[in-house]
């Protein structure tokens, strides 16, 4: 297929993803949804743990940025998986749109990459948000010590990592619309699990020490791990770490995670056109 | 010259097996279809016509048999396939309503890989050519059913295919609509080098009106394949008799049971409390009888009906097409 054909069916589907995003009548409902929800995100988790702090009567600035980092960077979790989970049946069979584009040469795969792009540039806007905000709450306005040095970040190894786990959470999104592909509900359900299950295992706000062995394990597995990891390397520069070998995993990982999405994918692909799923009909 | 075959099937079959029931939707359909033809397939409700469609246009596998799309193989080629299709169906209304008329066919034209100079004029000669340039920045959600139609089809050219499957592609819509759409389909086959139409109806007139020849299915099974012209020919030994009734309850089951009739039809009119039977027989002593019975009933009139592609259905099948339902309509 031609390359231009790709790119143009890319660049409209992100363009789709954005006019869908910002049809909402109310610029207000808009604002919630890209700051205030991830925002509220961090300052519970934030707050909570201050207040844990102050009942210990110890704070531990490193975990605190840890945690500042972490939940800010999972945004991109929340945006892909939800970008990509009901996208199916919403062009399945509100906008009945689903069979003309998997007829298209554009394919239904490159459209899907493209609304799921819309995710990731949604997600970058609510994290450099959240971010200004978070720290205008905590540190300027709450004079909460983060131990982070704003003018020293690492950004090549930052934009790195992004790159990398991007690969990664597509390939989740791949996978969820592969099982809406063949279900005939949106499976609300199953995007929670997901994301719970990077959210709990992924070292998101938890030190994946605090877990049993056996959810270690699960962590060590997850790519969303050395994601984290190197995102925080890149903004904390903590000694004793070893950037080289955390990269390779988080390559690793993600080959894994590529592959078991384009393969649950290809899967589902297969059954629609065996089944005709590509435009059934159902309750949506 | 022989023309090359745009679309050929052999055996074709499609079962549909679910917890309670079986359904075999095709049933081994052999067709060939010609380069520039239009071509009808007739049938009732479920007799396999979309699926046939479907199987088509890469949407659905067979269960058996094999299918050609523009020599392409069905089953295995199904990317080529796609590059020289289009699909229109009546009834559904693919796009984004939030979008604009003119948005909507850009995202199409865009996933066609269309340049952007290339795509600008083809919406437009399109817009214009239906008819509803007005409405190019209207978003779609406002459009009537007709204008969503003219949309639709605007879309399935869009790409320029050989080959255009229309399911149904006037349902719904008025008479004015319809009749629209149709001659531009007529012209279109016309004017394009490799236009091949492959139309399903349940309309009779549409099929009479547009088809160079025209498939009859039931149950999954062709019954019938000829010019709708010859298909008619074949039953001018027939009688065909019209009679009309003035009542919407009676039984006629009756005539089916009788010597020498070989169907009969039936289309109630609630608004005028009237029933018109359409009855055909293989000679007039047949109908002599069944008027004799008719008599109980008011009948308001009788007359001697020309052959349509109906009158060929209920020569095959022996009952007409939609009890009830005008099925001529349109
Ligand atoms: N996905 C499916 N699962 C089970 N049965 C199906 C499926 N699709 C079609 N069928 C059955 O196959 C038969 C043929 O259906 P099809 O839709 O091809 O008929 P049709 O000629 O297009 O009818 P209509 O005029 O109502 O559109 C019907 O009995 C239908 O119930
Ligand atoms: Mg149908």
């Amino acid at each position: 297929m031609a390359v231009s054909t790709i790119l143009r069916t890319v660049k409209q589907a992100i363009w789709l993803g954005w006019k869908i995003d910002t049809n909402w009548a109310d610029p207000l409902v808009f604002a919630i949804y890209y700051l205030i929800r991830p925002l509220a995100g961090l300052l519970i988790v934030g707050f909570i743990f201050l207040i844990g702090s102050g009942v210990a009567g110890t704070f531990n600035p490193d975990y605190f940025a840890f945690m500042f980092i972490g939940n800010s960077f999972f945004i991109y979790v929340v945006q892909i998986m939800m970008s990509m989970s009901i996208l199916i049946h919403e062009d399945r069979s509100h906008y009945e749109v689903l069979r003309h584009i998997y007829l298209t040469p554009g394919s239904l795969r490159w459209y899907i990459l493209g609304r799921a792009l819309n995710g990731v540039l949604n997600a970058t806007v609510s994290l450099i948000l959240t971010l200004g905000f978070g720290l205008l709450i905590f540190q300027v306005l709450l004079g909460v010590q983060m131990s982070i040095n704003w003018w020293g970040i690492d950004f090549p190894l930052l934009a790195l990592s992004l790159f990398i786990g991007m690969f990664c959470f597509l390939a989740l999104g791949f996978m969820l619309c592969g099982i809406n592909i063949m279900t005939s509900r949106v499976q609300f359900m199953l995007t929670e699990y997901v994301s719970g299950t990077l959210y709990l295992f992924g070292g998101v706000v938890f030190l994946p020490e605090i877990l049993p062995s056996w959810g270690q394990a699960i962590t060590n597995a997850l790519p969303i791990t050395y994601f984290l990891r190197g995102i925080r390397f890149a903004i904390l520069h903590q000694a004793g770490f070893d950037v080289q070998t955390n990269l390779l995993y988080l390559v690793l990982t993600t080959v894994g995670a590529v592959i078991l999405g384009l393969g649950v994918f290809k899967i589902a692909e297969h059954k629609a056109r065996k089944d005709g799923l590509i435009d059934r009909k159902e309750e949506y | 010259m022989k023309l090359p075959h745009s679309i050929e099937t052999r055996d074709l079959t499609r079962i549909f097996k679910s917890k309670n029931e079986t359904v075999k939707a095709l049933d081994k359909v052999s067709l060939s279809i010609e380069e520039r033809e239009i071509f009808g397939l007739l049938g009732p409700n479920g007799a396999g016509k979309t699926t046939f469609i479907k199987i088509l246009t890469t949407l659905l596998l067979p269960t058996n048999g094999e299918a050609y799309v523009g020599g392409f193989n069905v089953i295995k080629e199904p990317d080529r396939v796609r590059k020289i299709i289009s699909l229109v169906s009546g009834g559904e209304t693919p796009g984004y309503g939030i979008l604009s008329v003119r948005e909507n066919l850009w995202f199409f034209s865009q996933l066609y890989g269309l340049s952007s100079t290339a795509a600008r004029e083809k919406i437009k000669r399109l817009m214009a050519d239906l008819d509803f340039e007005e409405y190019a920045n209207t978003r779609m959600a406002k459009l009537s059913t007709g204008y969503r139609q003219r949309l639709n089809l605007a879309r399935g050219l869009l790409s320029g295919p050989n080959i255009l499957f229309l399911d149904e592609p006037t349902l719904g819509l008025d008479v004015l609509t319809a009749k629209k759409l149709r001659s531009y389909i007529v012209d279109w086959a016309k004017k394009e080098a490799k236009g091949t139409v492959l139309l399903t109806t349940h309309y009779m007139a549409e099929a009479d009106e547009m088809c160079d020849r025209v498939a009859i299915i039931d149950r999954g099974r062709i019954l019938a394949c000829d010019s709708p012209s010859t298909l008619k020919e074949n039953l001018k030994q027939k009688q065909i008799m019209r009679v009309e009734i003035a009542s919407v309850q009676a039984d006629f089951g009756f005539i089916d049971k009788m010597a020498d009739v070989i169907g009969y039809s039936q289309t109630r009119n609630i608004q005028t409390g009237t029933t018109t039977l359409k009855i055909m027989v293989d000679n007039e002593t047949a109908f002599a009888k069944i008027m004799r019975q008719l008599e109980k009933l008011k009948i308001l009139s009788v007359s001697k009906a020309e052959p349509t592609l109906e009158d060929v259905y209920i020569s095959l099948v022996g009952r007409g097409f939609e009890e009830g339902e005008a099925s001529t309509s349109a």
